[in-house]
Order: C-alpha cells, then structure tokens, then sequence
C-alpha cells in the first residue's frame, strides 16, 4: 500500500501533526480523521488544501501522487457558509 | 470634477470597463451591504439586488445601508434605495423574493458576475448551478466570527473549471439533508444554526469579493482556474488556493454536460419542446429531461386514497412545500404519500405540462443530439 507522509494543520494552525497517508484515502477521508482525533467542532463542514502547491483536494479525490507529494502541508479549512 | 478621479489614476484599473459591468448581488445581508456599498462606489454600471428577506434590529451591527427606522422594510429595496445615494450614475434594480423563484440561465446570462451573499448551502448550489449554465462568472463569500471566505469560479472564462459543489464535502450534504423530511419536504419545526459574524469579517469579505467580481487588476491575466483566499482575520493570515480541483462524481459536473446549449422557452407552452422533439431524430421517449429540482408526481392519502386539495399539490415544486403537505384535507389525517419526479422522457414530459405552468426555472435534455438547457421563461 502506496503511502504519503505530510503535514496536517487546521487553517488557524492551532493543531498540527506530521501524518502518514495511505494513498487510497480520498480528500474527506482525511478530514473525517482530522475532525475526529482533534476534535474540532462538527456543526462545521471543511475543506481540504494542499497549502504547498496552492491546489485543493476534492472530498471524492484521491491523494495521488500528482496532488500530494512527501513534506506537503495539507491545511484543514473551514467551509463558511453564515453571509447575512 | 470628475467623481472617479483617483480610481482613474490607477494604471490597472479601467473606469470604463468598470461601467460597463452588470452585477447581480444574492443576498443583503451583512455581505451584500458591503459587496453593493463597493460596487456602487467603484462606479459599476449596473447592479441588482436579490433578497427575500425584511430588515431586522441586529442587521444594523453589520449593515451600512440600514438604518433603525428600516426595521421590517425589505432589505433589497432599502440596501438598493441606499446605494443609489452614493453615487446616481448606477444603475441599480431590485428583486423581493427567493432567487431560485426569479432567476433562470436565461436572466443571468444578462449580467457578468453572480455575487453569493448568503447564509446556506441550498442558495449556492443553486448559483453555482445556473451561472455554470449560464456561463457567468461566479462569486461565493462566506463569513464566521473570524474566518472570510472569498471563491471565484470563472464560468465565463471556462465551463471546464472546477464548480462549488466540487469541493463540497459529504457532511454539507448531511446537514442539508437535516432541513428535511419525507424526501424533500421543508421541516417546520426546523431552526437554523445562528453563527455569530461581525462586520469585520463581512468587510473584508466584501472586499476580497469586490475585486474578484470585478476583476481588479487581473483581467488580461487569462485566469482559468478556480480560487480561493480564505482570510484569517484575527491574525491575518490568508491561505490562497489558486486552483480548487474538478471533484469526481460532483452532482452537477456529472449531471449537466458542459457543453449544453441553452435556449429559451415559454413555462406556459411548451410548443418549443415540440419543435425540439420534432427536430430529434429518435423516439421521445429516448430523450431524457432532468429538471432542475424536484416536482410532485403524486399526492394522494395512504388513509382515504383521495388526493387532498383537490389535486392541487400535483405539479407543483417540492420547493414550495413543507410538512403540512402531508395533511389529508378529506380525511383530516397527516398520511398524504408525495412522490417527486426529477428526471423524465420527453414524451412524459410533453403529456403532463401540455397545459400546466412549468413550475421550475429550466431543464436539461439529453439525446443523441448535442445536450440542451431549456430556461424557462414567463
């Protein structure tokens, strides 16, 4: 099994860990994972950013190996949804 | 004097092409408020309001255009009166009531950016869907208490961009789905999360928003990706996604082709679908229709077998109902079965609406042919 070691943080940095990924894991995968070992709040929905290329991960994506490369930064972001 | 005098001295910036730019703002709330203020002052040339919406006491913390006296006043109409103060140059227009009920492909396609100002999931997925349609650039803001989320989706640059719903997890589904209940009938009971926001993460929302709308300074940029800035505003920090990804199995990319044509027809007639159908070279039952949202197919008691309200709910958009559907107006019990359709052959189709009002504002149609997107028109 192909695996991708990164970096994970929330967008507010106030959690961060070097994690292990296994390839096969798509975009949600990753945040469900995250949302569950920090317990960040979950009546928030979030997204998914490779903060070193610039580029987001789908929720339905994969972490292949063209999105995600060893040392990237993945940053956990909310998705807002509140405007009035 | 002339009022743009020191916009004008900037190098990138074009006044002209500025007033040559219709906007179409969803949304005067906090956001909208400032997204109009902007536009307005930036000397855009037209503008229209969308909101269903009436102004109450705590939107005062948060919106610029309202005054206390405004308090129960359609916030559109005040949010419009107001900007039209700032600058009478402006075209600018309004519309009470709920976007997906005024707004088709067709009328977008008359304005060159889609502004989002508002506070749910559904009202996106709707602009997101019909500004890809329309291929009109699409401008998603969101705010918290901290966090402004500014997303540009460049439909008139590119139909291949990555959409909103692309890269919108599984649990905003789940939460949408809470709305609900027996398929897709509103909960009345059901009371919205309040997240608290200020008009500091408004502000800056609105501005990031403005100038992606507008295109400040990047318009020979040949931009074709999708984007995102999301503004820590407490620390300051932004994180710039420069291109968000195409999400496999996304329900619109997948649902609506990319390359559909769209034309225009009469919700009252539907002569244009038969001319279609005459000029399709195949059955019509071969040619599938997927409406833009759901609409009742039947409504009938599961206790008296009668239809309540005399059949009226039939044919109407799921849109429109709620729980009390349900209620039987025969027999006085909460047993009425509703079942939806939201994708037909053409053939149905033209046999049921052959004298009934089209309730939704347009629909895809699939054949052997090149896709098209019929906007509904009044």
């Amino acid at each position: 099994m192909e695996e991708v070691k990164v970096i994970l943080r929330t967008a507010d940095q106030t959690r961060k860990a070097e994690v292990t990924l296994a390839r096969e894991k798509t975009g949600a995968d990753v945040i469900q994972a995250a949302v569950d070992n920090w317990s960040l709040a979950t009546d928030t929905d979030y997204a998914l950013v490779n903060f070193s290329s610039g580029k987001s991960l789908a929720p339905t994506g994969l972490i292949s190996a063209d999105l995600v490369k060893d040392g990237d930064i993945l940053e956990v972001q909310p998705v807002l949804v509140a405007g009035i | 004097m002339n009022r743009y005098l020191r916009q004008e001295m900037i190098d990138w910036f074009s006044q002209e092409e500025i007033a040559r730019t219709r906007a179409c703002v969803v949304g005067a709330g906090a956001v909208g408020n400032e997204v109009v203020k902007n536009l307005v002052l930036l000397g855009t040339g037209e503008i229209e309001i969308v909101d269903l919406d009436l102004v109450e006491l705590h939107n005062l913390t948060r919106s610029v255009l309202f005054r206390e006296a405004d308090v129960g006043r359609s916030k559109a109409e005040v949010a419009a009166t107001r900007a039209k103060e700032l600058d009478p140059n402006v075209t600018i227009s309004f519309r009470v009531g709920d976007f997906k009920q005024c707004m088709s492909p067709y009328r977008l396609q008359g304005f060159d950016c889609l502004i989002g100002c508002v506070d749910n999931f559904e009202a996106r997925i709707y602009m997101n869907t019909i500004a890809r349609i329309a291929g009109v650039n699409f401008i998603n803001l969101g705010i918290d208490s901290r966090h402004a989320l500014a997303e540009c989706y460049p439909f008139g640059s590119n139909s291949t961009v990555a959409c909103y719903e692309c890269g919108l997890p599984p649990s905003a589904y789940d939460r949408m789905a809470q709305r609900y209940s027996c398929g897709h009938l509103k909960k009345i009971a059901y009371e919205e999360r309040k997240i608290p926001t200020t008009i500091v993460t408004s502000s800056i929302v609105a501005a990031l928003g403005t100038s992606m709308a507008l295109r400040l300074g990047d318009r020979n940029s040949g931009e074709v990706a999708s984007s995102r800035i999301l503004v820590d505003t407490i620390r300051g920090q932004s994180t710039v996604t420069h291109s968000l990804a195409v999400g496999p199995g996304c329900p619109v990319c997948t649902r609506i082709p990319r390359d559909a044509v769209l034309i225009v027809g009469s919700r009252y007639q539907t002569s244009m679908l038969e001319f279609l159908a005459d000029s399709l070279d195949e059955p019509l039952d071969s040619v599938l229709v997927i409406l833009s949202e759901p609409i009742v197919a039947s409504a009938v008691c599961a206790k008296c077998g009668r239809e309540p309200f005399d059949g009226k709910l039939r044919l109407r958009a799921a849109r429109d109902l709620d729980e009390a559907a349900r209620f039987c107006s025969s027999c006085g019990d909460t047993s009425v079965d509703i079942n939806y359709v939201e994708e037909c052959s053409l053939a149905e189709f033209n046999r049921v609406f052959v004298n009934t009002a089209v309730p939704i504002q347009y629909a895809i149609l699939l054949s052997k042919a090149a896709p098209v997107c019929i906007s509904f028109e009044d």
